[in-house]
């Protein structure tokens, strides 16, 4: 029980920390939001009554601890940019970007971790080498670039998806899935090589072990060896990486919601920034150091399922 | 099973009779406020244009025409304003429009009492609101101000509406369905419309795409069926594949000069500026020749009040513009920075073939990108530049573009302050002689183009696409969709 206190403490530290230096660099960097909610057309009436009903002339320290105390009663404020409460504007994003982060770790896990033991297995000859090329490359590729081949293929040629279209699941699951499969793709594609070259390393590296000579001296099969021992201890730094590429998903891709028109977390973020809109930049900061946060802990549960030696701490 | 089956198709068939016309519009940005009183976007205005409707609203002429007046007269002198509503109006609600909602929406630009007003034109000219009856209202001005009738396309909207932000509520042909921020505005036919032959199609979604390439995909693919202001480029790779429409727009791309900073006090060396630069490269490069080169602040759509001949006060004269920078004590020229919003490309474009035109007469100009909103912050409020390039949105009156320039402009962030200019700008709008009106708001624009304020670029023509099969498509000179007049055929 103390072991999640503890962590429960420090992550409401993190998020502490992180707001305020949000709430600082708001104060310091310029524009003003509301001028860049209104525009170039805005009438001074406008802009008067907008800057009276958010109230911005009040000092930060005041505004900051009112954030906070919100944040108690499950407050998240009001976003500027779009008056609506900030956190139905993030509840509204997160199915995208969860069942993005879903189908695209789905589809790391089961190519990416295959893969990269082949790759191991096979380590000096054709396939190993072949894999380790294709990975090499699809490190190299950006996501954004994918994503247009693919849209420019699957949407434009062949017709199989609608590319700016993105259908809710409660519309159309089998619509949904479609207008996701692709960014997910797009998303998965990089970290599958990242994921292949780890597993590849991590695996080889296992296999110089003493251990693994004792299983093979057992008499025991390439195939027994690499199943039964290695894989479990080479796991580790595996999920590691998997666990970041997690989080980093969950916070948004940016780039690839951009060029799917997809309604994520991440161009809400790009958004709120760009409009200098306060409320809503906090609440999307809270949330990814909760993802980061929450993960991290996930991650080492997973660790002692696999390895009993290791015990949460 | 034949008969099933046979059921099955005609059930097919009348689905098909019965299911909607949509049209999905692709726009670059959320609408800042639903509330139209509220709302200054350009943006914004271009969606919700088809929603709410004012006493008046604008023509595809420019003109204004009446919309829930019938009818309306000016008095003689000019200050009093007097409309007659229609009969049977109906707001989206179904309740038929009231002189109580017309005075309530007059009343909430104008503010009262202690309420201060959402429209600084109507608490600054408008003295008095009256209903004479249930069927007319009058509207006093204190001051004389001849363009004050395009001020009447601000929206009535119903008194009785708690929430103008979540809900809200007009007369236009389409009725505001839904909005999810960052995704989509969805507006609807509105079946009383007090013009029963409007609009043609049943929805329509103007949904939001921020990136260029991906509008474009969708366009293609068919998800998209209207593709409103195409840059150069995609015009090009849609040409004859696609209806396209391409007019003038009523837009001032101009690069502003910081009238306040050294060495830009000094005429000559804004006159050298403007002999350096070559609109028509500019328009050739930047717009693929879509474009309208310009003399000064108005575009020609504004026919009426549009001084012509001032696009060649400027002939592009590498030596005189060397001559008048040696006079000027810069025969070396100096080094200056041009402040462009990143998330223009088309100003970032144009930046870049400046500077290049720059370089010749010796001009050393330095690029320097900043964000969208610390340029509004920055440059267009705290006057804090020294050039800058920008596009302004046209507006249906010669006064509201004019007055961008007047010395007790707030946002005059040209730093120009020319007594002679405000009188003339001034006494235009009190003259009740359109002809005398017309001529006092041409000499400003001359003024304006000898005292070389801005370098004036050019009016980018609007370009749109259209899906084969759409037509019906009005090109506005104000920045305006107009959904109603579309069919599918």
């Amino acid at each position: 029980m103390y072991i999640y206190l503890r962590k429960l403490f420090a992550m409401l530290a993190t998020v502490f920390l992180v707001s305020m230096i949000t709430f600082i660099t708001f104060e310091i960097i310029p524009g003003d939001p509301v001028l860049a909610r209104l525009g170039v057309d805005a009438d001074e009436a406008q802009i008067r009554a907008l800057s009276e009903e958010l109230g911005l002339d009040e000092p930060l320290s005041k505004r900051f601890f009112g954030w906070i105390t919100g944040l108690f009663t499950g407050d998240l404020g009001q976003s500027i940019r779009y008056s609506r409460p900030v956190s139905e504007l993030i509840l509204d994003r997160l199915p995208v970007t969860l069942s993005l982060a879903l189908i695209s770790m789905a589809l790391i896990v089961i190519i990416g971790v295959p893969l990269g033991i082949l790759s191991a297995r096979y380590g000096d000859r054709l396939p190993g080498i072949s894999i380790s090329i294709v990975s090499q490359i699809g490190m190299a590729v950006p996501s954004f670039w994918t994503g247009i081949i693919l849209m420019y293929i699957f949407g434009l040629t062949l017709r199989w998806v609608s590319p700016g279209g993105y259908t809710p699941w409660s519309v159309d699951p089998v619509e949904a899935f479609k207008s996701l499969l692709l960014p997910a793709v797009a998303i998965a594609l990089p970290s599958i090589a990242t994921v292949t070259r780890y597993t590849r390393n991590t695996v080889m590296e296992q296999m110089k072990n003493n251990y693994v000579r004792l299983a093979f001296s057992k008499g025991l099969k390439m195939n027994a060896v690499l199943f039964r021992h290695v894989l479990k201890n080479a796991l580790i730094p595996v999920i590691t990486v998997l666990g970041m590429i997690t989080a980093n998903i969950l916070g948004g891709s940016i780039v690839i919601e951009q060029v799917f028109t997809l309604p994520g977390v991440g161009r809400l973020l790009i958004n709120a920034i760009s409009v200098r809109d306060l409320p809503l930049v906090q609440g999307m900061v809270l949330y990814i150091s909760l993802v980061i946060v929450v993960t991290n802990f996930l991650i080492d549960i997973v660790y002692t399922l696999i390895d009993p030696r290791i015990k949460l701490r | 099973m034949r008969r099933i089956l046979s059921l099955l198709i005609i059930f097919l068939a009348a689905l098909s009779v019965f299911s909607t016309e949509r049209i999905v519009v692709a726009v670059m940005q959320d609408p800042d406020f639903l509330d139209p009183h509220r709302a200054a976007a350009s943006g914004t205005y271009e969606m919700m244009f088809n929603v709410f409707e004012g006493l008046l609203k604008p023509d595809s002429k420019g003109n204004v025409i009446p919309a829930i007046a019938e009818s309306y007269s000016i008095s003689p002198d000019g200050l009093v304003y007097t409309f007659k509503l229609r009969e049977g109006v109906k707001f989206h609600n179904g309740k038929e429009v009231t002189m109580n909602d017309v005075l309530y929406s007059l009343n909430r630009l104008k503010g009262s009492g202690e309420v201060r007003g959402l429209s600084s034109d109507f608490e600054k000219f408008v003295s008095k609101i009256e209903a004479i009856g249930d069927r007319t209202v009058e509207i006093t001005l204190n001051t004389l101000n001849t363009d004050f009738l395009d001020k009447f396309i601000n929206a009535i909207i119903p008194a009785d509406n708690p929430d103008h932000e979540r809900n809200p509520i007009g007369t236009g042909p389409f009725k505001f369905v839904a909005y999810q921020p960052g995704q989509r505005v969805v507006i609807a036919k509105f079946n009383e419309y007090w013009n029963p032959d409007l609009p043609l199609v049943d929805e329509v979604e103007f949904r939001i795409i921020p990136d260029n390439q991906a509008a474009l995909m969708s366009f293609m693919a068919g998800e998209v069926q209207m593709l409103p202001r195409l840059d150069a480029i995609q015009a090009d790779i849609l040409m004859g594949k696609y209806n396209l429409i391409s007019a003038e727009q009523n837009m001032v791309q101009l690069m502003a000069i910081n009238l306040a900073r050294e060495p830009f006090d000094d005429l000559k060396v804004r006159k050298a500026i403007n002999l350096a630069i070559d609109k028509e490269e500019i328009i050739e490069i930047v717009a693929n020749g879509y474009g309208t080169a310009l003399g000064s602040n108005m575009s020609p759509i504004m026919e009426r009040y549009y001084q012509e001949g001032l696009e060649d006060y400027y002939k592009t004269d590498v030596v005189a513009a060397k001559s008048l920078l040696a006079q000027a004590g810069y025969p070396e020229g100096f080094k200056t920075k041009i402040t462009v919003p990143s998330n223009y490309q088309f100003h970032v474009d144009t930046a870049q073939v400046i500077v290049e035109q720059l370089k010749k007469v010796g001009i050393t100009a330095e690029i320097e990108l900043i964000e969208w909103s610390i340029w509004l912050d920055r440059v267009y409020t705290g006057r804090d530049y020294e050039m800058t390039i920008v596009g302004l949105t046209g507006k249906l009156s010669a006064y509201d573009i004019l007055k961008r320039y007047l010395s007790d402009y707030p946002r005059n962030f040209y730093n120009y302050f020319n007594p002679r200019y405000d009188e003339l700008v001034n006494s235009a709008i009190k003259q009740t002689d359109i002809d005398k009106k017309a001529a006092l708001f041409k000499q400003a624009q001359v003024l304006l183009t000898e005292e070389a304020v801005a370098v004036y670029i050019m009016d980018p023509n609007f370009i749109v696409a259209l899906a084969p099969n759409l037509f019906g498509y009005n090109v506005y000179p104000l920045y305006v969709q107009d959904m109603s007049t579309l069919y599918y055929k």
